[in-house]
Formats: structure tokens, sequence, C-alpha cells
């Protein structure tokens, strides 16, 4: 009964699986799971000081019901727009260390007018 | 001897049934839960795409010059993995065995696959047919899975013969039960379980049918804390089993920063043995340069607390060596005393080889 079980599981998974390439990348330029990974845990989660569960469902990282995921979006298509300015005169590009430096939220915020 | 060592081989290899080993260090050095890198929820076993990569360039201490984009994708909708362990030890004196002992500890296969919000997982353990199946639907932050499977007790450390996990499967040291009940022997049994990530907290709750002892049903739960203060990542958690008369209750912890660590764990078991059992962990690691890490542990166990002969403890000191991406090497040399006893129980000389994708 066991082995049905799995097999059928295993069936099912080749004939209605979701193919297991990237998923819901809309700014990120990255082609492999590797690229996007390592990115994260190096740049995105030091400079902001979080872990992964802070933007990502720990159960579907493609998820976007997490609102921080969506800012995080917004501000990766910032920096990259930001960077293709940097590049035209350029100059060094930026990352979220410039205005983050490890925290979650800028410590020094923009002067109220 | 040769048939003796070939029995002894063949002893072992019946003991180890479908093991889920992990090393909960690795959660705890990167504060955030086994489900950061493993498919399971309460760790062991395939990896997932995190894990995967943190496999590949954050463990060894040489990696490959191409850049691989290895994600164990072999068929466009399944993840593939695997582990294989082999181990050797060697005892210096009159416990059995009394020469070197090579035999094969694991070798699994695990396919995984993702239909819209269900996650479907298999493990099969090759060496002795013994199957595995989680399905799991994943809703927001939380899961309900049902299948085959072991329930979640404890930190799920590599090491089968921790005190916390099975112990001494052969009684070596002349006492009722030299470990937890938690041997490699326990297959996969009927499991329905329901678990929720609430930021840096997990919560599992689940039952299971016969998992110790037959037509007995039993429940389980769990609850794991991480947290990160400036440089340190801490660990702190507790998990509960109870099935018929026997009930197991268990606390464990860690603290880590940079390439320091200590984690722990105390469990208590009523009507293991007699009254109340108790079996300690506590292991203290250096990363001394990125693959090669050194370790101390002090294992503990007291089968009955009413006795004070029957207590037994167990040093270790070790070294972990990853040379390449799934390679992972461990050498320990480990001492046994028990206590009111003056001389040691031998010098047992502890290899493994661990690879896996």
């Amino acid at each position: 009964m066991k082995h049905i079980i799995i097999i059928t599981a295993i069936l099912s998974g080749f004939l209605m699986g979701q193919k297991s390439q990237l998923k819901n990348v809309k700014v990120l330029p990255f082609k492999t799971k590797r690229e996007i990974v390592t990115f994260m845990k190096t740049i995105v989660a030091p400079e902001l000081g979080v872990k992964c569960n802070f933007c990502h469902n720990m159960n579907d990282y493609s998820s976007d019901e997490k609102d921080n995921k969506i800012v995080a979006r917004e501000m990766m298509d910032m920096v990259q727009q930001s960077n293709k300015t940097m590049n035209e005169l350029n100059f060094h590009e930026i990352s979220c260390w410039v205005c983050h430096r490890g925290n979650k939220h800028p410590e020094h915020p923009p002067k109220e007018k | 001897m040769i048939f003796r060592r070939i029995k002894y081989q063949y002893f072992i290899l019946l003991l180890l049934k479908g093991m889920l080993l992990a090393i909960p260090r690795y959660a705890l050095e990167n504060g955030s839960s086994c489900i950061l890198c493993h498919v399971n929820p309460s760790g062991g076993g395939q990896r997932n795409d995190y894990g995967i990569v943190y496999g590949m360039d954050d463990l060894p201490s040489k990696l490959p010059n191409q850049n691989s984009s290895y994600s164990g994708i072999v068929f466009s909708h399944i993840q593939v993995g695997g582990d294989g362990r082999i181990q050797s030890v060697f005892k210096t004196e009159g416990n059995v065995p009394e020469d070197l002992s090579v035999f094969p500890m694991q070798a699994n296969i695990h396919l995984k696959t993702d239909i819209r919000k269900l996650t479907i997982g298999a493990t099969l353990a090759t060496l002795q047919s013994d199957l595995g199946l989680q399905i799991r639907i994943n809703q927001n932050n939380g899961y309900l899975m049902v299948g085959m499977a072991k329930p979640s007790f404890g930190l799920k450390l590599d090491d089968h013969t921790a005190f916390t996990r099975g112990g001494n499967i052969r009684l070596v040291q002349g006492s009722h039960r030299e470990g937890m009940p938690f041997v490699p022997t326990l297959e996969n049994t009927e499991i329905v379980e329901l678990g929720y990530y609430m930021g840096d907290t997990y919560f599992s709750l689940g039952y299971t049918n016969g998992f110790m002892m037959e037509a007995t049903e039993s429940i389980h739960g769990r609850f794991e804390y991480y947290r990160s203060i400036h440089e340190f990542n801490t660990m702190s958690g507790g998990s509960f089993l109870v099935e018929g008369d026997l009930t197991l209750i268990g606390i464990f912890g860690g603290i880590s920063r940079g390439p320091f660590s200590w984690m722990g764990e105390v469990d208590m078991a009523e009507n293991l043995v007699i009254d109340r059992t108790i079996a300690s962990y506590s292991e203290i690691a250096w990363q001394v340069k990125k693959g090669f890490t050194v370790l101390g542990r002090i294992d503990f166990f007291d089968e009955s607390v009413k006795y004070t002969e029957d207590a037994i403890r167990r040093t270790t000191f070790g070294l972990n060596y990853v040379p390449l991406p799934f390679v992972d090497i461990k050498f320990q040399i480990r001492s046994t005393q028990l206590s009111g006893r003056d001389s040691l129980k031998g010098i047992e000389l502890l290899s493994q080889l661990h690879i896996w994708f």
C-alpha cells in the first residue's frame, strides 16, 4: 500500500508538478537559483540586517504575501534605476548599504521640509 | 573473528533504518529555523534551493572553478537529493568490537515536487527499503502535513549515538538503556502535523500512530525561537512527545558569534526504564577556517535518577572537514566514563564520510 501511495505521488509530480525554475522574479536580472540565493544571502540580508523570513514566506519563497517583499522589490527597482544613472556618470554603483547600513529602516530619514 | 565482524556490520546495517540526520549548528549559525535549508520543516533529509547553495558556497574549504548552477533539478518537475554515509569505529580496549569496523550508515534518495500549494516529498532508504512520504499543504505561514514520517523531538543531530537520540544501540556499559528511545530502528509511521511560522518562531503539533509502540497513539509538539542580537545568533526551543505511559520532555538552545558556537539539549523521560531518565548533550564548536571545524562535546545519560551508579558520561573531541561541496568528513576521539568509577571504558576512534547532493 505504501509503495502504491509513493508511486502515485511521484507520478502526480511528473504530470502536475510545477516546473522548478525561478518563479515570480520580476526585477532581478538573474537566470539561476544559485545566483539569486547568493545575491540575497551576501548582499540583501546583511546590508539590511535581516533574515530571509523578513520578506519571504518560508514555506514558499516565491509568494508575494508579505508586504516587506513588495517593498523590497520596489527598492531593488529603485536601486537599479539609480545605478543606470551612476553608470552613465561613470560613478560607482550603489547597493542597499548606501542608505540602510545594516538596518531594516535607514537610521537617518530624509530631512522634513 | 571475520564472521563476528561481518555479523556486527550487518547488525548495525539492520539497525539504521531511514534516518533523517541534520546539523542544527548550521541553523544556529544562520539564526534561522531548519526550513531555511531543508524541505522538511523540522530539518534533515532533502535540501531546498537555499540549502543546496549553502552547501556549495558556504561550507567547503575549496570551491570548484566553474560557477555551478546545480539545483538538484533532474527532471523539470522533480527535485532529487541524496545522502550517503559510511562510518568506521575503532575501539582500543576490551569493548566489542575489538577491532576496526566499517559499515554503511545511510543511502537515502529524496524526491520533491510542488503542485500549487502542495509540497510532496518522498524518501527511500535504499539500504533498508524503508519509505517515507510527506504531503504538505502550505497556506500562508503554516502547513498541514500528512504521510509517513517520524515525529520530530529535540535537536536532530547527525550522530545517532548521542544519548539524546538513540545512544549506544548495543548496551556496552551494562545498563538497561544507554540512550533515549530515538534509535534508528524506528520506522516511519502515519503522521498528521500542523506547523506555523510566526516571524522567528516556529510551532508544530502532531499526531502519530504506533511510532515506538505498536497500536499506541502519540502526540508530539515542538517550539523553536531564533533571535539575532548584534553579532550573536541564538536558538531556543522545546519539544514533547507522549505515547502511552511514556512521556518525553526536552529543552534545547544555543548561541553563536562569528566562528564560535555552543548548543545543548536536556531531555527527561518518564517510564522509559523505571521512573525518570535524563539525557543531555552539550557541544562547543570553533570554525578555524572555512571547511574546518573543531568541536568538543559532552554527552550524559542517567538511566534512572534514583540510582547513582548508572550514569554515563562521554567526552568527544572531533574535527569536521568539508573539502569540497557536498563532501563532509568527520574524525572523533571519544572516551566514556561511568559514574562512581574512575577507570575509563576505552577510547573510540570514529570517522565518517558523508556525501550528499
